[in-house]
């Protein structure tokens, strides 16, 4: 196992991922920010380093000065957490040439997922059912209003590199359309880097119900059941669940099985592109 | 497999139980405690064993669900008008009993500052069945208390006395539909 991890990230899932990491010996490395100083995390693990000023680009996000704390402690590992670091490809990439582990997907699987449009088409393919949309990006708010008309409102804008809620918005008409396209793809491209946009028609009172999996590099794939994760205010959950009460067990089987389908589609489009 | 790590499939399910699959996530989840209390899994764990190269020990047909488990997020926000509520923690006090698990960010004394997301810790609960973890959630929120800054644990509270929560009928439009529309 590693002996020094790395943790990238702050609060709550920083001082979690370090409990683990206590509890299986590992030595952990803390990362701050200046309004961080007195945070739970940064007293927890066995050493803490300062990587800049209060604002997520100048410290949690400086990717060049963490690379340097990783490299300084010995650090055989970094462990992202969630949101931050945790889905950044060149971060992913460059500390694994600098021989430290990223503990998530590797890099190329982050690139593949990413884009939620390579995702749709790639499950589309392996005949995972996706949600009605379009296969291709939206260049401007007229083929945004093209698209919407033919298959009616309400839409759902995206960013296609977005994630917890952010360049994403149910639109009912023209006006609101005009509204929000150019500004999730501003938000999109300020977040995420890309402004890349597509959009899906509204599943009306849908659940929302993920399947955890876990994978190894000898190719074994597990799910570890559902999670219903509905109840969200703005696209942030708020409350969630496990088992999801909605699912009879035939589904909950189908969709386990539609979860690990997915995965292996992404494992065979490595294959064949790569 | 090029996940090779902990992903999550997500999907959207309508009433007549289709699926639809929206995205996959290549990281560790905020909700993956409520995973960890069902199936006994330390997921950290098996990242890091997967991140170093490690072959999964864990046997499909060993996974099994047990119980319910429910996780509430608290964010440091207006509970109406959902704006962020920074500020000094000037009392906290959280409940504990042996179905809670606290995944927490902040103790007394503790500032919350503008500059990062307003989440700020999370309650996490299991029961043998839902039914009592749901009684356990509602336990463990009327016993959570943070005191100098305001948070969305009134919000909470309303959520899981709804009948329609109760009843498991929590359609992405939930709080749009019971909880909005009082105000």
């Amino acid at each position: 196992m590693f002996k020094t991890v790395l943790i990238a990230n702050r609060g709550e899932i920083a001082r979690r991922i370090i409990k683990t990491c206590k509890r299986l010996n590992i030595r952990t490395i803390a990362v701050y920010s200046e309004a961080d100083e007195e945070s739970l995390h940064v007293r927890e693990a066995d050493e803490a380093h300062l990587i800049g000023p209060a604002r997520v680009n100048e410290s949690y996000l400086n990717v060049d000065r963490i690379i340097e704390v990783a490299k300084e402690t010995g650090t055989d590992a970094i462990h992202p957490g969630y949101g931050l670091l945790s889905e950044n490809t060149d971060f992913a990439k460059r500390i694994q040439d600098e021989g430290i582990a990223f503990v998530g997907p590797d890099a190329f699987a982050i690139e593949k997922m990413g884009s939620k449009l390579t995702a749709r088409a790639t499950m589309e393919e392996a005949g995972v059912p996706i949600i009605p949309g379009t296969n291709d990006p939206i260049a401007n708010t007229d083929e945004a209003k093209t698209f919407a008309n033919k298959t009616g409102y309400p839409v759902m804008l995206k960013a296609s590199h977005g994630g917890g809620g952010i360049g994403m918005q149910i639109v009912h008409d023209d006006a609101e359309l005009e509204k929000a396209f150019e500004s999730n793809a501003r938000r999109a491209e300020q977040f995420f880097g890309n402004g890349t946009m597509f959009i899906e028609k509204v599943i009306e009172d849908a659940h929302h119900v993920e399947i955890q999996l876990l994978a190894d590099h000898h190719g074994n794939v597990l799910h570890l059941f559902d999670r219903e994760c509905s109840i969200q205010r703005r696209h942030q959950k708020v409350i969630e669940e496990a088992p999801s009460p909605l699912l009879t067990e035939e589904t909950r089987q189908k969709m386990a099985d539609a979860a690990i389908k997915a995965a292996k589609a992404i494992d065979y489009k490595k294959c064949w592109y790569d | 497999m090029i996940t090779k790590n902990a992903g999550t499939i997500e999907f959207l399910v309508d009433e007549d139980q289709n699926f639809y699959f929206l995205e996959m996530n290549t990281r560790l989840q905020v909700e993956h405690p409520v995973t960890e209390l069902i199936t006994g899994v330390d997921l950290v764990e098996q990242q890091l064993k997967v991140a170093n190269g490690e072959e999964l020990t864990l046997k499909q047909e060993d996974l099994t669900i047990q119980g319910h488990s429910l996780e509430a997020r608290i964010y440091a926000e207006d509970p109406k008008t959902f704006f962020p509520s920074p500020g000094k923690i000037t009392k906290l006090t959280l409940p504990e009993a042996s179905y809670i698990r606290h995944d927490i960010a902040v103790d007394d004394g503790y500032q919350v500052t503008p500059y990062y997301d307003p989440m700020i810790a999370k309650l996490i609960v299991s029961g043998n069945t839902r039914e009592e973890a749901v009684e356990n959630l509602k336990k463990a929120l009327s016993g959570y208390e943070v005191d100098g800054i305001k948070t969305n644990i009134p919000l909470l509270r309303d959520i899981v006395e709804l009948q329609a929560f109760k009843d498991g009928q929590t359609r992405t439009s939930f709080i749009q539909e019971h909880i909005l529309i009082n105000q």
